[in-house]
């Protein structure tokens, strides 16, 4: 069987296709291995034995850092983002559709955050809460700086959900007598579901691992970031890795379920069709 | 029998989007019963207009009624409509019968009975066995249908179809306007659709509404309109007619110094002069390579010949300026062909040239 030939870019644009999914993947790999350190095993390769003694390590106390209680911390505050961020990107993005006086105006503040420096808005909000002699906290200073980041990207993929939204819908449900809230609640808010959870657990994401614009805002106590960080300095075994290893299930754990939700969704309606 | 029941009136109906006039004061009763086409090009303001009528659209100036209760400011679900949209609208995340069944959830009425109900629909419209298919699943011929049953669930007097045939192939398309029809029929109420085509117009209406630029050109049976269109618009969007334009004389229409065209019917000069416009239609010229009895002394020329089966159509002109499209029937055609550059003789019956009012004024 006569293949067409190669264009001459193929050879060299897998290579660089490769090396990208090297650089992707290569570092979580990498600590995903060396989480099985044996040990007595270090920071580098290679491996002293293979062994879930750092995992067992997380759960015990640690001379410094406190995982559980900055997990928790992490999990709190990216759930409370969560739920703000999808609530909030919904009436705002309902709001948008019909104009309102500044609605431009409104807009363009609102990207402004994603502009600025994660960094500075971090310090301008940690001097504001000085200044008003208020305790900097994860649930308070570092809450509002999370919604800073989360709340214009929730807004943009609101807008682009809404764009494609075909007003027939809601034209039709009042049509058949439905009341606006009827319009919303029966027919849209089924539609936009899927992108809502999307909505909601961008928000998740972007917080949990969100580090610059918790720095300087959460006070006392650490969110995980904060706390892996101040590890890397502090602590020097495989223990950061077992960490990495954790967390990272966990996400892919989330986007899993995720997927099996909404495959769940299309098989029952499938189901439905069929049958 | 009420002679009212589903009768439409729209009393000086204006539309503005801002400075732009979408609809330029209309009005047009529709009878009770009847099927009514808003037929015109897109922009016409018909979609507007049946968007106004189902209440999905505020009106500017005038009244609009129904049976003759004045529902201009009423929402669409105090109406006594039921629309049809373009693309049917059905909710995708609902399966026919529960879509079917939507306005009368909205009602109140309990699962078991809706559900009854709705079937009863889907079985009016051929598509029971297709209850449970989400619309995503379904043929562009069996959402319309749904989406039918879906409009005539709460028995509404009034039907409003949006280009309900656009999204069909042309097949489909002429089996679905049998199946509106036979269900308008069926139910007697009335139907008000709304399409670019006037073959789907003539094949459907009790009555067409030509509109143009807002306003309305002309309002007739489907015969009609097309023997008789009332203005150059109307000659032209439905196709099949020469549109000829020349001075009126006592002779009749001059087009050129050597030409004048009888007349039977004078019609009125367009805008102060003395120019006017009548149409002729294609298939009333006789058109021949010789000489005949009460051919145009003049012959044109023949510039292309085309077959289409049951006509031949050849268009011909002549210097003069005069040009003219004629549908030849086929037999005609195969006993004396023309070829383009011959000269073509042509005749008509003086009573075929139709006169044409000027355009409707547009505010």
């Amino acid at each position: 069987m006569a293949s067409s030939p190669r264009k001459p870019g193929f050879v060299p644009l897998t290579l660089l296709f490769a090396l990208f999914l090297i650089f992707l993947y290569g570092p979580t790999l990498t600590i995903g291995i060396l989480s099985f350190q044996g040990p007595n095993g270090g920071l580098t390769f290679p491996l002293n034995g293979v062994s879930l003694h750092w995992f067992r390590q997380l759960f015990e106390q640690q001379q410094v850092g406190d995982f559980g209680g900055s997990l928790l911390r992490s999990l709190l505050l990216g759930m409370s983002v969560m739920l703000c961020t999808t609530v909030f990107s919904l009436l705002a993005g309902l709001a948008y559709r019909r104009n309102f006086r500044g609605a431009n105006c409104l807009f363009y503040l609102t990207l402004v955050s994603l502009i600025l420096p994660s960094i500075l808005i971090s310090l301008g909000i940690g001097i504001m809460f000085d200044r008003l002699n208020l305790a900097p906290g994860w649930y308070s200073s570092a809450f509002g700086a999370h919604l800073t980041w989360t709340l214009p990207f929730g807004l943009l993929i609101m807008f682009a959900v809404f764009n494609r939204f075909n007003k027939a819908y809601e034209a039709a449900a009042i049509d058949m007598g439905a009341t606006p809230w009827q319009a919303f609640r029966l027919v849209v808010l089924p539609l936009i579901l899927p992108s809502l959870i999307g909505v909601g657990l961008f928000g998740f994401t972007l917080s949990y691992d969100e580090f610059a614009r918790t720095l300087m805002t959460a006070g006392t106590f650490n969110t995980l970031p904060l706390e892996i960080y101040g590890m890397t300095t502090n602590v020097t075994t495989p223990v950061l890795y077992a960490l990495g290893t954790l967390t990272t299930l966990f996400s892919f754990t989330l986007v899993l379920l995720a997927l099996l939700g909404m495959h769940l969704v299309q098989r029952r309606r499938g189901a439905a069709t069929t049958g | 029998m009420q002679i009212n029941k589903g009768s439409v009136e729209l009393v000086g109906v204006v539309k503005r989007y801002g400075d732009k006039l979408a609809v330029s004061e209309i009005n047009l009763a529709i009878a009770g019963g009847s099927y009514c086409c808003l037929l015109g090009p897109s922009g016409c303001g018909k979609s507007t207009t049946l968007r106004m009528i189902a209440g999905h659209e505020a009106v500017s100036e005038g009244d609009i009624l129904l049976n003759n209760r004045n529902v201009t400011d009423l929402p669409p679900r105090r109406r006594g409509t039921a629309m049809m949209f373009q693309n049917y609208a059905l909710f995708p995340h609902l399966s026919s019968l529960d879509n079917v069944a939507f306005s009368l959830k909205i009602a109140g009425i309990s699962k078991a009975d809706r559900h009854a109900r709705a079937l009863e629909m889907l079985q009016l419209v051929n598509m029971e066995t297709y209850a449970d298919a989400f619309p995503d699943n379904l043929s562009g011929g069996q959402q319309q249908r749904v989406a039918l049953a879906r409009a005539l669930i709460n028995q509404p007097e009034v039907i409003l179809l949006d280009e309900p045939l656009s999204a069909l192939d042309p097949f489909l398309r002429v089996r679905m306007r049998t199946e509106l029809k036979r269900i308008q029929q069926q139910l007697g109420i009335t139907f008000i659709h709304v399409t670019h085509s006037q073959e789907e117009a003539f094949a459907l209406a009790d009555s067409v509404v030509v509109m143009n630029n807002g306003c309305i050109e002309q309002i007739d049976n489907p015969q009609g309109i097309f023997r008789t269109p009332r203005t150059a618009f109307v000659a032209g969007f439905i196709g099949g007619h020469n549109i000829i334009e020349g001075r009126l004389t006592g002779a009749g229409l001059q087009i050129s110094q050597a030409r004048t065209l009888a007349l039977q019917t004078v019609p009125a000069p367009h805008s102060g002069g003395d120019q006017t416009q009548v149409s002729l239609r294609c298939d009333h010229i006789r058109v021949s390579p010789r000489p005949f009895d009460n051919a145009q002394a003049l012959p044109l020329q023949v510039e292309s010949v085309e077959y289409q089966g049951s006509y031949v159509h050849v268009r011909t002109r002549s210097d003069d300026g005069l040009q003219l499209s004629i549908h030849q029937p086929d037999a005609d055609y195969l006993q004396a062909p023309l070829y383009p550059g011959d000269p073509a003789y042509v005749g008509w019956h003086p009573e075929d040239l139709n006169p044409l009012q000027p355009p409707a004024a547009h505010a």
